[in-house]
């Protein structure tokens, strides 16, 4: 298992190898000049060329990504352009927001979406079926600033349970739920509609499997077919969903931190896209890719614990 | 005897927490502020220019001398850090009498002479600073004693005031705060304000808090908090449920509209405005040709541009300098009247019966793409078809300055005398693409002469009118077409108190002063 786990993490070398390379050529594609960006339209030429000399821009393409690469092999992710703060730091400053907001939606969407995926696909074709399918749809196409702002109108302005601005203090553990509950639902929103048509598609699946007519046929009671039987074999299918979209929602995440003013990964990125912040870009990305690489990995590890026939070698 | 015994507890917990109550020290008084921004840029006064560093840093900074809090004019401009000043009569020499007991942020002692040849050198050099071209012509910055400083030009400025006020690299900081901190100054900013920084946090706020000894009084107002907020309607949401009490608004009618009908609100709406124009670059084909340019500028009409805008946050402008600044005019300066018959007979005349089509570039950003689409709106009535590029901010910001586009829509607020707006969109040396280069995007030349002469002309009544033949020049070939300004708009709770009447702040946001209050 471990040797598994490191295999993992050394094949995912070469993939953030080459992520970080796109990063960096496209970073430097797009026109925009960050020393422009930072002092902004009427600076003159003279301290145009000394901003980027101090911020190491007037260096070959080939010397800054070599640079670049060899420091980014050593962990160390450079400083932000903007800022001047190192961009470890400006991560691990946001990653707890993000982290929260993540797992609240991942939470959300597993306690709602699971139970429901399982009920429209046993109560298949019938009212509760429709109602929830044309919901989950209602869900997956309903974009999220739209949805964080009605949620903000009921909950924050008319019934004025939680604030608008929920960027709450990490060492408040009581403010810090406080003010992740209505992002989290906002971007749980998105999960339930996800998990539940992942599980009804899943679940109908196996409903048609041989061994659920035998069991029927065994005269086992419904309920311990459903959950001996039927929904065991439905869950990896479900993982995978979740865990792919783990990384999908670590992205659009962005939309939900913007409304509700949290500070996180997706915010982290506008802004150093804005300011053509390309350390802090770069860095992000390897960020990124980690995050996928892990989540991919976790993914893996849980079918072993879902499914004993799972190997892993 | 149980509930007996709860009965006193509770009556004795009740009583402690009434003496807790009244041992508890008034509570702050804090500003919550929302500006539209997603993190702070650069917080060194010599480094930045840009709206939501520039409306922060003023409140903890001074200048020599200051524009009266609420006013941009800068002829009304009054003694700061200094008391007094004179100028030699060819206006080389001028010494200021510092005011004595100013007190920096926190350990950081009294404000001496020292620190501001210190923070005007700083300014001067392009290495520590943004501004180093505003200050070329200074050739010494002296201490004569620790209350007087003696500045000496190799030619006269057109408004040295203007350079050592509470703006940009006028700004005063604490040498003994430079020189420790370095590089980290910008992460805590030491200036003589009424108010000092607290803390930063990253892409979230800065926090502020009074500035006890301030020369002026101690603020009314303990401690700012000043937020990013970078979604419109997240602000206005959060202004709502009472989470800020001043925010940065729409400049759109609507809001301005809808903001005024919600209950405990008033909307200021104040100067500079962003002054924008149409800059017609006249290397490129046909608009080399002025006929072209003064068929397009008679195609244009502002009414139809400011009524979509609103009439409260914009506002027509006639001349290629913003309303307001010192040298600027309208009079005896050719205009073009909104008229498309004329518009039709001068591209007819120019050779173009059937109009023509032109490539232009502009921001996806809304408050510079939409009055665009109605410029190209209104030149397809005339025959001209402008086929818009639309791109990111960024992206465009750059583009333009590598002469890819034939006209650029572009607005700008800069230092309040037209020699600024001259020299840097209408000198030579500042052509896009020169080394020198500024913001001249339509490569227009002919007014050097004027422009400069008008920089160190001593004498005011002269001056005034070598930047007036400058315009006269500029407008007659029509290399630019002024559009409209649009001004700052903010919105208070109803019982924020400035502590003085707003009606322009040249750095772009309120000035929260040591008399500003909570009514």
């Amino acid at each position: 298992m471990i040797k598994f786990i490191l295999k993992r993490f050394l094949l995912a070398i070469p993939t953030l190898l080459a992520v970080l390379t796109i990063v960096f050529l496209i970073a430097r594609v797009i026109p925009g000049d960050p020393a422009a960006v930072i002092l902004g339209d009427s600076a003159g030429r003279e301290a145009l060329d000394n901003l980027r000399q101090r911020l190491g821009l007037n260096q070959s393409l080939s010397r800054q990504y070599i640079g670049f690469i060899t420091d980014a092999l050593k962990g160390n992710l450079g400083k932000s352009l903007v800022s001047g703060t190192s961009v470890m730091k400006e991560v691990m400053n946001v990653l707890p927001y993000t982290i929260d907001l993540t797992i609240a939606g991942v939470i959300i969407g597993v306690v709602f979406g699971v139970p429901l995926g399982v009920l429209t696909a046993v109560y298949r074709n019938s009212a509760i079926d429709f109602v929830t399918r044309i919901a989950s749809l209602l869900g997956l196409s309903f974009p999220a600033f739209y949805s964080a702002i009605l949620l903000i109108i009921v909950f924050a302005l008319q019934l004025g349970w939680f604030p608008v601005l929920s960027s709450g203090d990490l060492s408040n553990p009581v403010e810090r739920l406080h003010h992740l509950i209505l992002p989290g639902v906002n971007l749980g929103l998105i999960m339930v509609a996800y998990v539940t048509r992942a599980t009804r598609s899943s679940m109908l699946e196996v409903l048609r499997e041989d061994y659920i007519r035998t069991a029927k046929a065994k005269g086992l009671p419904g309920v311990v077919i459903l959950f001996r039987h039927a929904i065991r074999n439905a869950l990896i299918p479900i993982i995978t969903v979740i865990g792919l979209y783990l990384g999908v929602l670590v992205g659009n995440s962005v939309l939900t931190e913007i409304v509700f003013n949290r500070p996180g990964l997706g915010k982290l990125i506008i802004g150093a896209l804005n300011q053509r912040d390309y350390s802090m870009l770069q860095g992000l990305m390897v960020v990124y890719g980690f995050i996928i690489v892990l989540t991919n990995l976790i993914t893996d590890l849980t079918y072993g614990f879902s499914d004993p026939r799972v190997k892993y070698s | 005897m149980i509930i007996r015994q709860m009965r006193r507890w509770v009556l004795l917990l009740g009583v402690l927490v009434l003496l807790g109550a009244s041992y508890e020290v008034k509570a702050d008084v804090t500003l919550r502020i929302g500006m539209d921004s997603s993190d702070a840029g650069q917080l060194d006064p010599h480094l930045t220019s840009k709206t939501p560093d520039m409306a922060l840093l003023q409140w903890i900074f001074n200048g020599l001398v200051r524009f009266k809090p609420g006013s941009m004019d800068p002829a009304t401009m009054e003694p700061d850090l200094a008391e007094k000043w004179t100028s030699s009569s060819d206006g080389r020499t001028w010494t200021f009498t510092l005011r004595k007991g100013v007190k920096f942020h926190g350990s950081y002692g009294e404000l001496t002479a020292e620190d501001i040849v210190f923070s005007l050198e700083r300014s001067k050099n392009p290495k520590s600073s943004a501004f180093s071209s505003d200050f070329s012509e200074f050739k010494t910055i002296e201490a004569l004693d620790p209350y007087t400083v003696r500045i000496t030009l190799s030619s006269p400025v057109p408004f040295l005031l203007g350079l050592v006020s509470n703006y940009h690299g006028g700004m005063i900081v604490s040498k003994k705060a430079v020189e420790k901190l370095g590089e980290n100054f910008k992460m805590g900013p030491i200036g003589s304000g009424p108010f000092q920084f607290e803390e930063y946090k990253s892409k979230q706020f800065v926090s502020l808090k009074a500035h006890k000894d301030y020369y002026r009084g101690t603020p009314k107002i303990d401690r700012v908090m000043y937020r990013y907020i970078p979604s419109a309607s997240s602000r206005e949401l959060a202004f709502r449920s009472g989470e800020i009490d001043l925010f940065y608004g729409d400049r759109e009618q609507r809001w301005v509209e809808r903001m005024r009908g919600q209950k405990d609100t008033i909307v200021d709406i104040f100067r500079p405005g962003e002054h924008r124009s149409l800059h017609l670059n006249t290397t490129m084909k046909p608009l080399d040709d002025v006929r072209v340019r003064r068929a397009i500028a008679h195609a244009i009409h502002r009414d139809e541009i400011v009524q979509f805008l609103g009439k409260d946050v914009a506002e027509a402008a006639y001349s290629i300098v913003p309303n307001g600044y010192l040298g600027q005019t309208t009079e005896g300066i050719p205009q073009y009247e909104y008229n498309p018959e004329k518009a039709k007979a001068l591209l007819k005349e120019a050779g173009f019966p059937n109009g023509f089509s032109t490539k232009v570039m502009n921001t996806n950003l809304d408050p510079l793409l939409k009055p665009m689409q109605i410029i190209q709106e209104q030149l397809r009535k005339v025959g001209i078809q402008v086929e818009l590029e639309v791109m990111e901010h960024a992206t465009w910001h750059a583009q333009i300055r590598k002469n890819l586009s034939s006209m650029v829509h572009y607005g700008a607020a800069r230092f309040p005398v037209a020699d600024s707006y001259l020299t840097q969109f209408y000198h030579s040396k500042s052509i896009i693409g020169t080394p020198t280069a500024v913001t001249n995007f339509s490569h227009t030349r002919m007014a050097d002469q004027e422009i400069d002469a008008a920089r160190s002309e001593p004498n005011p009544k002269k001056q005034l009118e070598l930047w007036k033949a400058a315009q006269q020049k500029i407008m007659a070939e029509c290399t630019a077409i002024p559009v409209f300004e649009l001004k700052q708009v903010w919105a208070r709770k109803a019982n924020l108190d400035y502590g003085h009447t707003l009606t322009g702040s040249l750095n772009l946001g309120p000035v929260i002063s040591e008399t500003t209050r909570f009514k």
